[in-house]
């Protein structure tokens, strides 16, 4: 270690730049070495005197800086919940349930859009004139009653059920 | 401000930045923007090219913490310098192609010091010896000048700011003794205010 101290060396203790034990033995050269102390004392005051300069920013600079901060702090923060949505396995998972519920939906309506037009070209099927039954009138008031014939009817019925059951059997409804 | 927020490390400050919360960056712009700016000031020597320069870098720090970019095993406040003294050369070489007019007279820097506590007689001699002292760093050779600067305002350590200058370290501590003795010279050269040269020839 040496005990031989030059500028440099009061530079980097007078900024805590020295190891500890090199510190002490600069010490111990201070109180040896009167020429060692003088320099010492002058580059310590001068220091003192360059330490006490320091300027601030005005407020408005720092308000600047700190709008900046906050707005841009927002559009990252709105950025980053988009990107953890879109890339979390659940959020995947739900928008696939989404867009298959979508698919299923439109091929029901689809399906039904079908089956009702199908079914209206059942029902213009025309029935037998039906037969007229009674007939009430009373000043302005006309009630008229009517009846299709047994046979006629059960027909009818009978295809409406076999639409309905072909309905039923289509594994999407 | 906080208080438990004053006293957390700058590197929790900083991961609490990038989780989104501003407040650590305030922390942070109050703990640093007085060392940040008078290093910037004194390098460009003009207030408002300073004040430009100073919202100029803490903005690109902001973007550069936010998009990942900052070393956490660095120093911040060096990180910041290094930020600062780029835009500064930046802003030279533009100066260079583009002269522009200095500040006015009119615009004085000392305006906005905070000043200390104390007598008027006091006040007078401190804003005496601030506008000195800065006079006769101003007049300092650039690598000198710079070296004080980061050593003294910025508070980067000799072995830093041989590394961010591209030189040993001798040469930053020979370029620091230069500039203390050069002031000594310089303030021998002008008329000392009467404060600085008892502190000074005592």
């Amino acid at each position: 270690m040496k005990t031989k101290f030059n500028d440099n060396d009061i530079l980097r203790f007078l900024h805590d730049e020295m190891l500890e034990e090199e510190s002490t033995l600069f010490l111990d050269a201070l109180t040896e070495d009167e020429n060692l102390w003088e320099r010492y004392e002058y580059f310590q005051l001068t220091t003192d005197q360059i330490n006490t300069l320091s300027f601030e920013p005005s407020v408005a600079s720092v308000q600047a800086v700190m709008e900046v901060v906050k707005e841009e702090g927002k559009a990252s923060k709105r950025k980053f919940r988009i990107r953890k949505l879109t890339s979390s396995p659940i959020s995947v998972g739900l928008a696939a349930a989404s867009f298959l519920t979508l698919f299923m939906f439109a091929r029901l309506g689809n399906n039904i859009q079908q089956a009702k037009s199908q079914e209206v070209m059942l029902d213009f099927e025309p029935l037998p004139v039906p037969t007229l039954v009674h007939e009430v009138r009373i000043e302005s008031h006309q009630q008229t009653d009517i009846s299709w014939n047994a046979q006629d009817l059960n027909q009818k019925l009978d295809q409406i059920k076999q639409k309905a059951q072909s309905l039923s059997d289509d594994p999407l409804l | 401000m906080d208080k438990a927020l004053n006293k957390t490390q700058d590197r929790d400050l900083i991961k609490g930045f990038m989780k989104g919360n501003d407040r650590c960056f305030e922390v942070l712009l109050s703990k640093y923007k007085t060392k940040v700016f008078t290093t910037i000031y004194l390098i460009v020597k003009d207030r408002s090219i300073a004040e430009d320069l100073f919202q100029e870098v803490m903005i690109k720090v902001v973007r550069m913490i936010r998009s990942g970019k900052y070393n956490e095993e660095g120093k911040f406040l060096p990180w910041v310098v290094r930020i600062a003294r780029n835009l500064a050369i930046d802003h030279f070489r533009k100066v260079q192609r583009n002269p522009i007019q200095h500040e006015s007279e009119d615009y004085d820097i000392f305006n906005t010091i905070p000043r200390s506590e104390g007598s008027a007689e006091d006040k007078i001699i401190s804003e005496e010896n601030t506008r000195y002292i800065k006079e006769l760093i101003q007049q300092l050779p650039d690598k000198q000048r710079e070296v004080l600067i980061m050593r003294s305002y910025a508070d980067l350590s000799f072995k830093e700011i041989a590394s961010l200058t591209d030189v040993s370290i001798n040469t930053a501590l020979g370029r620091m003794r230069y500039a203390l003795l050069n002031l000594k010279k310089l303030a021998q050269e002008k008329s000392v205010p009467q404060s600085y040269e008892n502190k000074v020839q005592r």
